[in-house]
């Protein structure tokens, strides 16, 4: 595990999430992810890193005005296709003297499917039948998360200066099964103009931050250097591209560390997939590679008041046990 | 490839050594250099009159006599180094190095093959017959050489003491011999001796790296030498290095930190290599970065190294 983070994480874990509905749980968790970075949760008071709402839409009226306004409230998320009166909304942040820009579309008639945009450039247009479009977006299209309802949690971790990681879990599992994380990078080179990625998975069987779903370019988004394209990119396993990460990987023969009677971690390249691209993008802060033998939820040094806690192949920075 | 540095390197390169005596003047030229009896220049190949990071004189033997003063000279004499195994009169060198922590013992053995050992501990006991060694565990480096061929000695230092150095053959443009010794970063507050030792009769590769591996010591330093030996596993392979030489980004090559960890159990990730990185298999040994102007970084088989020239064989 870290021992200590390189950010300062803010963090928000085991949020139970409506009852009332599965439709109702579902909105109420995409409400989370805006209400979080935009630090409106009571117990966000102080926060820095928030998010700011540049537009939105709650399927009624749309403009530059917080239609999703705290406390959550059902009706501000209406959940249609494209071409439909449906709900959006568009955050930004400066990341690394850069402002970004996330888009939340509940363009999905499914109420546990939605599209997360990232772009540097700002977006424009939207309409109540459509979001904001940027020149530059990253998209995750149909993105499902969790379908459950009763006993879901949402968990949020906010650096002071905008990187973030989310997780769902749906109460009585053994695992988180969506995750979400976006960050720029350390040791990203001078010329990449897009040195931020976002990597966002959700697997009911294996957890979201699966070995092999972080190395496979499925999960992430980033944008070439000089944003003309998107990037396939993965995360390296021991610098190595090949999945899936089994055999040989350091980390499944490595639990407690000899040295330091704690657990291994080592830190996470991200790099290009594919020709032409072959770039390293860059290091993540704080979260690692962790023990993959190790319980899920595991928090180190202590259980009750850790710094980090696993789940399946990384270390985040939740450090009190995550509901599951 | 690292285009800058964490540490400040300091260089020795393309050194010819004599033809008749290669393996006694490869040995002189480790503890010359080391002990900085060798010019040393910086990155921008500029005289440095006083090297930093030296090592010091402990002990030597020149196979008839030991002593705590230096035997072997600062001038290259071939007859004060006489090659042999333990248990037949031979030479050896003892040296020191306080910012490291860490003691070298040269010892020109038999079979075209060095048997220095790397160690926290002072070595002793040393006779005209027997190198220096210690009750701690140590690290057997068995860098080569091949009799007399002609090549050229290579060594960056930093101005806190770790090095690496190598040595070529000429005829088959190889490198021959490889020895590191390096403080490492990223190590954990209660590791009393980050260092990591490496010695192959043979190049920087992968496999060489992680199958013949280097060590650390046990961080404590409690453990004998029977139960302490600790090899080690370069963690990063080069393998997705392999898939382009150059980053698109900016044109130049990519390289990969290089982790050392501990595989003994239970094991432990002991630190990073400041430096030195993983290389792409597409680029050539001896390509060197940038393609203009100075010079900082050199690849020698899988490994990016610092360099301020490039290296002749």
């Amino acid at each position: 595990m870290p021992t200590t983070f390189e950010k300062t994480w803010q963090k928000l874990p085991n949020l139970r999430m409506s009852t009332a509905s599965n439709a109702i749980c579902h909105k109420n968790f995409i409400f989370f992810l805006k209400a979080f970075l935009c630090g409106q949760y009571p117990t966000q008071s102080g926060w820095t890193g928030t998010y700011t709402v540049v537009s939105s839409s709650d399927g009624a009226a749309f403009g530059a005005t917080d239609y999703w306004a705290y406390p959550f409230d059902s009706a501000d998320i209406v959940q249609a296709t494209a071409g439909s009166n449906h709900s959006w909304v568009v955050l930004s942040r400066s990341i690394g003297g850069v402002t970004w820009h996330i888009i939340i579309d509940c363009d999905r008639a499914t109420t546990y499917y939605f599209d997360i945009v990232i772009a540097k450039t700002a977006p424009t247009g939207g309409s109540l039948t459509a979001r904001p479009t940027s020149t530059d977006e990253v998209v995750y299209s149909n993105q499902q998360f969790m379908p459950d309802s009763s006993g879901q949690y949402a968990h949020g971790a906010l650096t002071t200066d905008g990187m973030f990681l989310f997780m769902n879990s749906a109460g009585g599992q053994t695992l988180p099964r969506f995750g979400w994380f976006l960050q720029g990078l350390a040791a990203a080179k001078a010329a990449d103009l897009y040195p931020v990625v976002s990597y966002l998975a959700y697997d009911a069987g294996n957890g979201p931050f699966y070995r092999a779903n972080l190395a496979s370019a499925t999960y992430w988004r980033a944008r070439k250097f000089d944003g003309t394209t998107t990037l396939s990119i993965g995360a390296l396993a021991m610098g190595c591209s090949a999945v899936p990460l089994t055999a040989g990987w350091v980390m499944e023969s490595m639990l407690v560390d000899g040295t330091v009677g704690k657990f291994a971690d080592l830190p996470i390249f991200v790099a290009g997939t594919v020709a032409g691209n072959y770039s390293l993008k860059g290091r993540l802060y704080d979260l690692r590679w962790a023990p993959v033998s190790l319980n899920e939820g595991f928090v180190e040094p202590n259980p009750t008041d850790g710094v980090s806690s696993k789940f399946e192949a990384i270390w985040t920075p939740f450090s009190t046990p995550i509901i599951l | 490839m690292p285009t800058s540095f964490e540490k400040t390197w300091q260089f020795c390169s393309n050194l010819a050594y004599i033809l008749t005596d290669s393996e006694k003047h490869i040995a002189w030229f480790i503890k010359a250099s080391l002990l900085g009896e060798i010019p040393y220049v910086d990155a921008a190949g500029v005289s440095i009159p006083s090297p930093s990071g030296l090592w010091t004189t402990v002990a030597s033997c020149d196979g008839l006599t030991v002593s705590a003063s230096d035997l072997w000279g600062s001038s290259f004499d071939g007859s004060k180094i006489i090659c042999a195994g333990d248990g037949s009169t031979h030479s050896w060198y003892q040296l020191y190095n306080a910012g490291l922590g860490t003691y070298l013992v040269i010892h020109p053995a038999n079979n075209n093959s060095f048997a220095n050992t790397f160690s926290p501990t002072l070595q002793t006991d040393g006779s005209t017959t027997q190198r220096p060694k210690c009750a701690l565990s140590d690290y057997l480096a068995t860098p080569r050489y091949y009799g007399s061929e002609a090549g050229k000695f290579n060594i960056a230092l930093t101005t806190e003491g770790s090095f690496v150095m190598f040595w070529t053959q000429t005829f088959n443009s190889l490198i021959r011999g490889v020895m590191l010794c390096s403080k490492l970063l990223e190590a954990y507050a209660v590791d009393t001796h980050p260092v990591f030792y490496f010695g192959d009769p043979s190049m920087f590769t992968v496999s060489a790296l992680t199958q013949f591996g280097g060590m650390v010591q046990p961080f404590t330093h409690a453990a004998a030498k029977a139960g302490g030996i600790t090899y080690h596993h370069t963690i990063y392979s080069q393998n997705y290095l392999d898939n382009v030489a150059l980053d698109p980004v900016d044109g130049l090559a990519n390289d990969l930190p290089i982790y050392i960890y501990a595989s003994t159990a239970p094991g432990s990730i002991r630190g990073r290599l400041p430096d030195i990185h993983w290389a792409s298999s597409l680029l050539g040994t001896n390509t060197w970065e940038p393609s203009v102007g100075q010079i900082t970084s050199v690849v020698l088989n899988s490994v990016w190294l610092p360099a301020y020239t490039s290296i002749i064989y």
